[in-house]
């Protein structure tokens, strides 16, 4: 056995190590969905950004209409427009998904970016 | 200095000989990555000839083998682009390994972990220099279980198929 303690050592020193990180992303997870970002799109072209963390209401004008977001509690929301449908209005963005808000009318997209790992692409029912 | 010749030589022949063999490996490994449901883990089964030309043959015909291996292996196999991974990972790996293997305190099989688990390391390395984002790091853990235990089945291979190919080898001359 005593010839063998080096190896031992080794593969042991291996494990502590992937434990240890894996104990690190467990507990420090949240730190890193927060990074997501929401990232504004008018004609496919980006015009603003904004973080998860930063809640508060944000109005988006453009040549095609006014749409006021709001972010809170890691999500957004359309929570004012003047498109006639107001179908933006029932989307919601959230920090840890992929999916993204649409507004026909005002050409607006907002959209998730950034920090996705271990998080849902989609959800097929 | 005639033996010498010789002897570089014959290391040349078997050295494209466990290339091809290498290849075969990592063909064998693409089509058996169908059974491993987590992406990026495979067996690494070319690193048996490594180790093999590891132990029996030199230590720089190993290091060329391995930067080979890796070349060719994604150009056959994968594209140019999985081409710097399999760099990155060959590169750390050999050379870790070539250091534990000159300290000669460990057995052949933690030879062989340290090579799993290091070219798993590289190959994080250069996607997260790559795509530039450290989240890459969630994957860490998966990655250096699975090279642990990749390399200890590689290696408890190689312990077992080494003494057969020695004697293979001292038939056509000592290297």
């Amino acid at each position: 056995m005593l010839e063998y303690k080096w190896d031992i050592c080794i593969i042991i020193s291996f494990l502590i190590i992937a434990l240890s990180v894996y104990i690190f992303f467990q507990t420090h997870s949240d730190s890193f969905i927060n990074s997501s970002k929401i990232i504004v799109l008018v004609d496919g072209e980006v015009i603003n950004s904004f973080d998860f963390g930063e809640e508060g209401d944000y109005v988006i004008e453009t040549e095609y209409g006014v749409n006021v977001i709001r972010i809170d509690n890691k999500i957004a929301r359309v929570i004012n427009a003047d498109c006639p449908n107001k179908e933006c209005m029932n989307m919601s963005l959230l920090s840890d998904g992929s999916n993204s808000i649409i507004c026909i009318p005002n050409h607006l997209v907002l959209k998730n970016v950034g920090n996705m790992e271990g998080s849902y692409d989609a959800i097929a029912y | 200095m005639m033996q010498s010749h010789i002897k570089s030589i014959n290391k040349v022949a078997y050295l494209g000989v466990l290339l091809a063999f290498s290849l075969i490996l990592s063909y064998l490994d693409s089509l058996l990555m169908f059974f491993s449901s987590i992406p990026g883990v495979k067996l690494g089964l070319a690193n048996l000839s490594v180790i093999v030309c590891l132990y029996l043959i030199d230590y720089k015909y190993a290091f060329i083998l391995s930067i080979l291996k890796a070349v060719l292996s994604s150009l056959l196999f994968g594209s140019a682009f999985s081409m710097i991974y399999s760099l990155g990972g060959a590169f750390l790996s050999i050379f870790f390994m070539i250091i534990f293997y000159k300290i000669n305190i460990i057995h052949i099989i933690t030879v062989s972990i340290i090579g799993g688990v290091f070219h798993n390391i590289g190959q994080l390395l250069v996607a997260i220099f790559i795509l530039k984002d450290t989240s890459i790091l969630y994957y860490f853990p998966i990655l250096m279980i699975s090279g642990l235990l990749t390399g200890a089945i590689l290696g408890f291979v190689a312990s077992i198929v080494n003494p057969y190919i020695k004697k293979i080898i001292s038939i056509g001359g000592n290297l």
